[in-house]
């Protein structure tokens, strides 16, 4: 049976100018589910509601098959979280940043963290203020692997980050799932990270689910199509999301059994980012 | 929650890079002994720069956005407030102690013959005066944070000066600690007693103003 | 066994990895009863998703090239077994009707093509 090591259920939360309305989707044990969405969508909304830092106003959460706020202090045991920039203090050391935080944990491993530390090229005497971007991802990294965490949650983790440490991120991601027994909710507005390694997406915008499934399903449901501007019959405008229309052409994403009516047309599978693009310039969204 | 003993443990470590200010705590103490103050001064010294150093626990934290290190951690919003009451109670314990040695230090040097003379007064007065600012200081500042908390604060102290200004204050005031004075040494004991309530009352409150922060 | 990804093939990913394993299994270069890497070993070192590679291996083990064994892994075929021989049966008809073809073309009569065949096999027999 599959385990879902992170469900949500008609989460909706509201600010006086946003609203993150009835998301639902479910990651199970063992896989990489990419949260993507441009700025605004409301990815970081949803993983502060994971993880308690605001009071959701409707719906369930439940993380590792415990309640969100009711097992809140139970789930934290179990599950490791990247920030796009370090929570600590400045001034601390990594070895007082280990001694700060290690209380907290049951299962807190010091010998797996000194391990990662070297495997990083981190000194434990560094102050963690000093550290570069991708040195302060590698900390965090370190910290959330140091205590059974069986689910991982990057928030932005790639910003501001160079290709080759995106890339050591990636390969160190896939090593954390390679048992089988724990997964990884990425959020990010970096897709191209995500398009070859995520086995699922949800993707947001506006506040509003537009997507959650296989990224497979999801490749397979849109088609980016193209033509001359003669060719855009009012018929097939209505069916064009994000449409975009210049002297020379017209572009836009559609859904791909529609697409079939259209032979003539250019019709190519869409990266994600394409995906992201066209639905968050709207219109005609299904 | 035992991870309570961890936040207040944690706030410790916050406050690590302020370190510089509990050394002034002795230096002004010295200072006042010499000038023959009374303990009482002293514990109320103590209870002052205990509070500055509090609103800089605030402060680290906003600098440095700990509220996501603390939402990683198994940290209820309950919890981060009691550790925070606790460890800023323990730094205003640990600092009234230094100026108690320090006073009794001087009172022999200066070859006065009553060194520990106020030592409950003082306690319990200083005890009054840091509890009754915390109980107002700490809520506001869970509440709003600390850049917004630094201005909402200052309005009960402008309200107190207000009523300070207010010539029928003292009037008033005359005869409340006319009044207090019959109450003979269980004012203390009263005094401490009010001081306990104060906090828990104020903690409570200041759960409430954690938890409705967005 | 090795797997060569292509972006700019027309292929989806697991369609390479299923063609390609494919063709080690009929070249011979995977032997039968060998174990192929787990599909999450797999996923990291293709740098692609785990879901694509339980793609790839279940479609494999659907047409017969491959089969699970529960707590071991997936393994290929042996060769006895009757979609792996089918499969192999197809691919001799195809070639051989390459090669009937090109004799055509070479003017070449069927006793002539027959002939050639029965020297080839002579000749592999040793």
């Amino acid at each position: 049976m599959t385990e879902n090591y992170l469900e949500l259920q008609n989460v909706k939360k509201s600010f006086s100018n946003f609203t993150l309305e009835d998301i639902s989707f479910t990651l199970p044990k063992g896989y990489i589910m990419g949260l993507i969405g441009s700025n605004g969508a409301g990815k970081t909304t949803t993983i502060k509601l994971i993880l308690n830092m605001l009071e959701k106003d409707n719906g369930n959460i439940t993380v590792l098959g415990l309640d969100s706020v009711k097992q809140e202090g139970q789930l934290k045991q179990n599950i490791g979280i990247v920030f796009d920039s370090n929570p600590y203090v400045d001034e601390w050391t990594i070895a007082e940043t280990e001694k700060a935080i290690s209380p907290f944990y049951n299962t807190w491993k010091h010998r797996t963290f000194m391990e990662m530390l070297e495997r990083f090229h981190l000194s434990p005497k560094t102050k963690v203020g000093k550290l570069s971007r991708g040195m302060q991802m590698k900390l965090m990294l370190a910290i959330a692997f140091s205590h059974d965490a069986k689910l991982l949650i990057l928030d932005e983790p790639t910003s501001g980050l160079d290709p080759l440490a995106r890339d050591e991120l990636l390969e160190m991601l896939q090593e954390y799932i390679k048992d089988g027994d724990k997964s990884v909710l990425f959020s990010t507005h970096i897709t191209s990270d995500l398009q070859r390694v995520a086995d699922y997406i949800t993707m947001l915008a506006n506040g509003k689910l537009i997507y959650t499934g296989s990224m497979e399903n999801l490749l397979q449901k849109y088609r980016v199509i193209k033509g001359a501007p003669k060719e855009l019959t009012p018929e097939l405008s209505k069916y064009i999301i994000g449409l975009r229309k210049t002297d020379i052409g017209f572009e836009g994403l559609i859904d791909a059994n529609t697409a079939q009516q259209y032979k003539g047309y250019i019709s190519d599978i869409p990266t994600i980012d394409e995906v992201i693009i066209y639905i968050s310039k709207g219109g005609n969204l299904a | 929650m035992s991870n309570t003993f961890n936040m207040a443990r944690l706030d410790f470590y916050t406050l690590k890079s302020q370190t510089a200010m509990y050394f002034i705590i002795p230096v002004i103490a010295v200072f006042f002994s010499m000038t023959g103050s009374p303990l009482s001064v002293l514990g109320f010294t103590a209870a002052w720069l205990v509070l500055l150093v509090n609103t800089n626990l605030f402060a680290i934290q906003e600098k440095y956005g700990l509220e996501r290190l603390y939402s990683s951690l198994s940290l209820d919003k309950k919890s981060v407030v009691l550790g925070r009451y606790i460890s800023t109670t323990i730094n205003y314990l640990f600092a009234f102690l230094v100026v108690v040695i320090i006073g009794v230090i001087m009172s022999f040097v200066q070859g006065r013959t009553n060194p520990v003379d106020g030592i409950v007064e003082g306690f319990c007065l200083s005890l009054l005066v840091f509890t009754l600012i915390s109980a107002i200081q700490l809520p506001i500042y869970f509440g709003a944070g600390y850049t917004k908390g630094r201005i909402l604060s200052m309005i009960p102290f402008l309200v107190i000066i207000g009523f300070v200004m207010l010539q029928s204050f003292f009037e008033e005031l005359g005869s409340v600690i006319q009044t207090i004075l019959t109450f003979g040494n269980s004012i203390y004991a009263i005094s401490f007693i009010v001081s306990v309530v104060v906090m828990v009352i104020s903690y409570y409150i200041a759960v409430f103003c954690y938890k409705r922060r967005q | 066994m090795h797997i060569i990804l292509s972006n700019s093939s027309e292929l989806p990913i697991y369609e390479q990895i299923k063609e390609q394993i494919k063709s080690q299994i009929l070249s011979g270069e995977l032997q039968e009863n060998e174990m192929l890497p787990s599909l999450r070993q797999l996923a990291k070192d293709l740098k692609i998703s785990v879901l694509t590679t339980t793609r790839a291996y279940n479609e494999l083990e659907e047409a017969g090239y491959i089969t699970s064994r529960p707590g071991k892994g997936f393994f290929v075929m042996s060769s006895c077994s009757d979609l792996l021989r089918e499969q192999l049966i197809k691919e001799v008809e195809s070639n051989l009707g390459a090669a009937i073809i090109a004799s055509h073309r070479a003017n070449m009569t069927d006793t002539e093509l027959i002939a050639l065949l029965k020297l080839l096999l002579e000749v592999s027999d040793d």
